[in-house]
């Protein structure tokens, strides 16, 4: 907890750099290609952030290190040995990277837009980054789509084509209506046998009863877990003029409604909801991120990095 | 105000229609697509209250624009006197139409019809009664405006009296032409009168032998009322062989003649035959006619000293159309006269050609005498001459002689192919002196030639060029004239100009007689005019300007006008039924030519000889097959079948009435400035809405 300010000192400062040189998402998100999409945020980004201290992160490792009595004699290198009459021990590069897993949720509820682009165009934008920035890493990145139940999977690697994977996955027609968290995270448990990053994205517009759990199981298996919460200005602040008639993009359920009168009520639920999430990411030791749509994702990227260097 | 289709009142229900709209207008339209209604409370919306109106304004023009569309729809129209008149019994009318023309004259037809006419007067007693004949024309024999109570006679009595008074005729048949005429005098009572019978009370009984060659042309040119029916009483007989007889051409004393059998004639086989003494026929020819066609015979010459015979034809049932009158063509005197210098085979000298623009023909006799300057005074009788034609200088006995000849009535035409033909024409036209400076003629200044433009064909001298393909001038060029110019005070007409403005031909009233004056020569030296097509038709326009009169004419058909001579030289006309019809002064036309026969006209000047003229019947009369009824039809004539009652007979008096009504309300058309109050009262809506929504969504927005 004591290192909680300085944390956020960097943070903070790191993202006005970042704000001033960011890409306006709505000019993004008129780029039809995802990978250019993701190469704009991430090149961008790099050449912004170059020899930042978030240098790499996941690639950093120590070649060599002194060997220990306990460590297996197999990984001893024994070349250096002779020439230098030490003993070290080369760690694999393998061990090093990073296996990065991603849950994105593609339910109705994403199709939701009030800028032009709906929540879905933004999450996949985001995926489609992180699997371009995981790939100019040298890392494994894997998706796992999901809405009701699990649409498609792609096993987490970091061969050459893993990213023109992930991409043709994201570039799939949307097709779900209700959003389930539990099977994919109960999935994610059962699968991802490596200890490696899971980062699930959804807006969360459904019940976060079974969240908690999921978190803790995946917790519990020693990954590490981010959550980025998209959501859209319009449901952060319902902030509609005139009175219409609402439909629920999941259920298809209408209700007629003044957006004035309505506006109290819905934020304390949705605030309310909204801590309760944060409340289940703090306990469980998730990165928590909150994005809306009108976010340039070099932030949230940027947050993302600096809050998981730190 | 009374309504026409009073059910569509009904629709006044539509009215609720827009206060149902503006009670629940509240309920919001737009559909907005959320992600989840998960933090939505589920609680409609606080609207307005369902049964408050906000806009009272656009509510009544709405409500408005219904009523008054209803309104329309049920067709208004506000009741006249015409409608409470009708309220009457209507008076019904029936129109005698009776065929007097030659054909009728066979075996029983006039008879048969005369029959059915009182039989139709009898059984339409209570109706209004006209009775008119036809043939080539239509007569009133009882007009429709005659009241029936201006007789002593009872009407009924006074009509058939009428009718036993009627005869057939000899004139051809236009039963196009009395119909529409009927039709027409139909309309116009229908107009003019208004407590008089509509057309649709009327009916025309049309009586006649309905032959084939009955002219229903003029119908095809005539719009038929719809309302206006006719019963056709086709009237027949059992012999139906007839042919007729036809003149068509005249050689000395050979005539052709052209015999046409009817289509439904029985008999095929006829004889033409001369007859010099009444019964008595000669030099009979037989010839075989096909039913429905014609064939030309061209008969026998007989000798020339006998007097002319009459052609009978023979064979057929009915002898009406069977004799031909006619009378050789009589050859005409006609004396020209030219002041020019005589030339035999010189091309130079105008009388060369002038010369030759006069042939005789088999109708006329031209006598051309050449006058040259050195030639003997010849004593011509100005009344003996037709035309005078001056081409050279005139000497003052001539020009006397000249101006004594126009101020008879006399027909000069003077060239003005030099100079000194120009002094004669200046002592011609202006005796004092004074005048003489007036009219100015000079050589005019050709640039090459000249042509002629403003030509008025309807003047007798270019009446025949009036046809496009006539009527280029451009090739007849003109290499000099003279530029005359004739004072204001001098009546004249300029016929032609030339492309100069300049006159080419001018006529000039003198006297009772006409100056023609060219401004140019005819030779070839002068301008194409003699060589040219144009050169003999003008010439003998105008030697033919003062006689109107075609004295070679001898043959008519009955009902044709016949031109008389001269008027005021005609005493009387004999025809075969009256030896003498005394002539008013002044009669131009001899209109009586109401049976076949020679007749002759006598006139004041006993040098002459009487002129006689035949008159036959028009060969259609001969043409007595009956006519299909569908082509009549065709026309747009409405006609009535036999046995069927008219529509005016069916009809009981509501009925009668609601046509009536109906008529009315077409006539005020209401409904079309309802329509136009609806519209107006829509846009006005349309704009006040639309304002309404602006003051709204500004309100909303501030």
């Amino acid at each position: 907890m004591s290192t909680l300010p300085f944390k956020q000192t960097s943070r903070s400062s790191q993202s006005q750099k970042l704000i001033s040189q960011r890409i306006d998402p709505a000019c993004l998100m008129r780029i039809k290609s995802l990978e250019l999409r993701a190469k704009s945020v991430v090149e961008g980004t790099w050449k912004g952030l170059h020899r930042s201290p978030y240098h790499g992160f996941s690639v950093e490792f120590t070649e060599y290190r002194e060997y220990t009595p306990g460590d297996d004699p197999r990984h001893i290198d024994w070349k250096l040995a002779a020439r230098s009459n030490q003993h070290f021990i080369k760690r694999f590069e393998e061990e090093t990277n990073l296996c990065c897993h991603m849950l994105l949720d593609l339910s109705s509820s994403m199709q939701f837009d009030s800028l032009g682009y709906s929540k879905s165009d933004y999450a996949k934008t985001l995926v489609a980054t992180f699997a371009y920035f995981l790939s100019t890493q040298r890392d494994a990145s894997g998706l796992i789509i999901f809405h009701e139940h699990i649409d498609s999977i792609v096993p987490a690697r970091f061969t050459r084509g893993q990213l023109r994977r992930i991409l043709i996955e994201l570039e799939r027609p949307p097709q779900g209506t209700h959003t389930n968290l539990v099977s994919p995270l109960k999935h994610a448990v059962e699968t991802i046998k490596k200890r490696g990053l899971v980062v699930l994205i959804s807006d969360l517009m459904t019940s976060v009863d079974e969240l908690n759990t999921q978190l803790g199981y995946l917790r519990a298996k020693g990954h590490e877990v981010a959550l980025f919460q998209i959501l859209d200005p319009a449901e952060v602040h319902l902030n509609f003029h005139e009175t219409a008639i609402f439909e629920d993009l999941e259920t298809g359920e209408r209700i007629s409604l003044n957006p004035k009168i309505a506006q109290e009520y819905y934020l304390q639920q949705f605030n309310a909801h909204q801590d309760s999430i944060q409340t289940i990411c703090r306990k469980q030791g998730v990165h928590y991120h909150k994005l809306t749509t009108d976010t340039p994702l070099e932030v949230g990227l940027s947050d993302f990095l600096t809050d998981r260097a730190a | 105000m009374s309504f026409l289709t009073p059910l569509y009142l009904a629709g006044f229900i539509a009215v609720g229609l827009p206060i149902l709209l503006h009670l629940v207008r509240h309920q919001p339209k737009n559909v907005l697509f959320f992600s989840s209604l998960r933090f939505l409370e589920h609680k409609p919306p606080q609207t307005n209250r369902r049964n408050k109106v906000e806009h009272w304004l656009l509510l009544s023009l709405r409500a408005l624009a219904v009523i008054l569309l209803v309104t329309a729809f049920a067709r208004p129209f506000f009741k006249n006197t015409d409608l409470e008149l009708t309220t009457a019994e209507p008076v019904n009318q029936t129109i005698l139409l009776i065929d007097t023309s030659s054909s009728m004259r066979r075996d029983t037809l006039w008879t048969q019809a005369i029959q059915t006419a009182e039989q139709l007067l009898e059984k339409n007693a209570q109706n209004q009664i006209s009775i008119y004949t036809f043939d080539s024309s239509l007569h009133p024999v009882k007009p429709l405006q005659a009241s029936p109570q201006s007789s002593q006679l009872p009407s009924a009595e006074q009509n058939r009296e009428r009718l036993q008074n009627l005869s057939p005729g000899w004139h051809a048949t236009d039963l196009g032409l009395a119909l529409a005429e009927m039709a027409a005098l139909l309309q116009q009572q229908a107009i003019s009168d208004p407590t008089g019978t509509s057309l649709q009370n009327c009916t025309i009984e049309l009586i006649t032998d309905f032959q084939e060659g009955s002219q229903i042309a003029s119908l095809a040119e005539f719009s038929w009322p719809e309302s206006l029916r006719v019963r056709l009483h086709p009237i027949q007989t059992s012999q139906t062989s007839n042919a007729g007889l036809q003149l068509l051409a005249f050689d000395h004393t050979q005539p052709t003649v052209r015999i046409l059998n009817a289509s439904d004639s029985k008999q095929e086989q006829f004889s033409v035959a001369y007859e010099w003494l009444p019964g008595d026929p000669e030099l009979a020819q037989t010839i075989y006619v096909p039913r429905g066609q014609s064939r030309v015979l061209r008969l026998p010459a007989w000798e020339a000293d006998h007097p002319t015979p009459l052609i009978k034809l023979n064979g057929d049932d009915h002898p009406f159309d069977n004799t031909l009158h006619f009378h050789p063509p009589q050859q005409e005197n006609r004396t020209v006269v030219h002041y020019g210098i005589p030339a035999d085979n010189s091309i130079q000298s105008p009388d060369y050609f002038v010369k030759r623009a006069f042939p005789s023909t088999p109708d006329r006799k031209i006598e051309f005498l050449t006058v040259g300057p050195d030639s003997p005074q010849i004593l011509v009788g100005t009344a003996n001459m037709d035309l005078m034609i001056l081409s050279r200088e005139l000497s003052a006995n001539e020009i006397q002689q000249v101006d004594e000849f126009l101020k008879q009535g006399g027909i000069a035409f003077f060239s003005l192919n030099d100079q000194t033909s120009a002094h004669s024409l200046k002592a011609l036209l202006s005796p004092s002196k004074d005048e003489a400076v007036e009219t100015q003629i000079e050589p005019a200044e050709v640039n090459g030639y000249a042509l002629l433009t403003n030509i008025d064909f309807e003047h007798k001298l270019f009446q025949m060029f009036q046809a496009p393909e006539f009527s280029d001038f451009t090739n007849l060029k003109f290499w000099s004239y003279q530029k005359l110019s004739l004072p204001g005070s001098l009546s004249h007409h300029v016929l032609a100009r030339f492309d100069h403005q300049n006159p080419a031909i001018v006529s000039i009233p003198r006297g009772a007689g006409r100056l023609i004056v060219s401004t140019f020569g005819w030779t070839p030296k002068e301008s194409q005019f003699a060589l040219s097509t144009k050169f003999v038709p003008i010439m003998n326009a105008i030697l033919n300007l003062k006689t109107e009169f075609n004295a070679s004419r001898t043959q008519f058909l009955v009902g044709q006008k016949v031109r008389l001579p001269e008027p005021v030289q005609v005493v009387h006309v004999s025809t075969p039924s009256e030896p003498q019809i005394q002539l008013a002064a002044g009669q131009q036309d001899f209109a009586a030519t109401v049976q076949p026969g020679l007749y002759q006209i006598t006139t004041e000047d006993q040098l002459k000889a009487a002129h006689q003229f035949a008159v036959n019947l028009d060969i259609n009369e001969s043409k007595t097959a009956p006519l299909p009824v569908e082509q009549l039809e065709a026309l747009g004539v409405k006609l009535i079948q036999a046995g069927e009652s008219t529509v005016k007979e069916t009809k009981s008096v509501d009925l009668q009435r609601q046509a009536l009504v109906r008529e009315l309300e077409q006539k005020q058309k209401l409904w079309r400035w309802l329509i136009l109050g609806a519209l107006a009262l829509l846009g006005l809506e349309t704009l006040l809405a639309k304002w309404f929504a602006d003051k709204t969504s500004a309100t909303r927005k501030a």
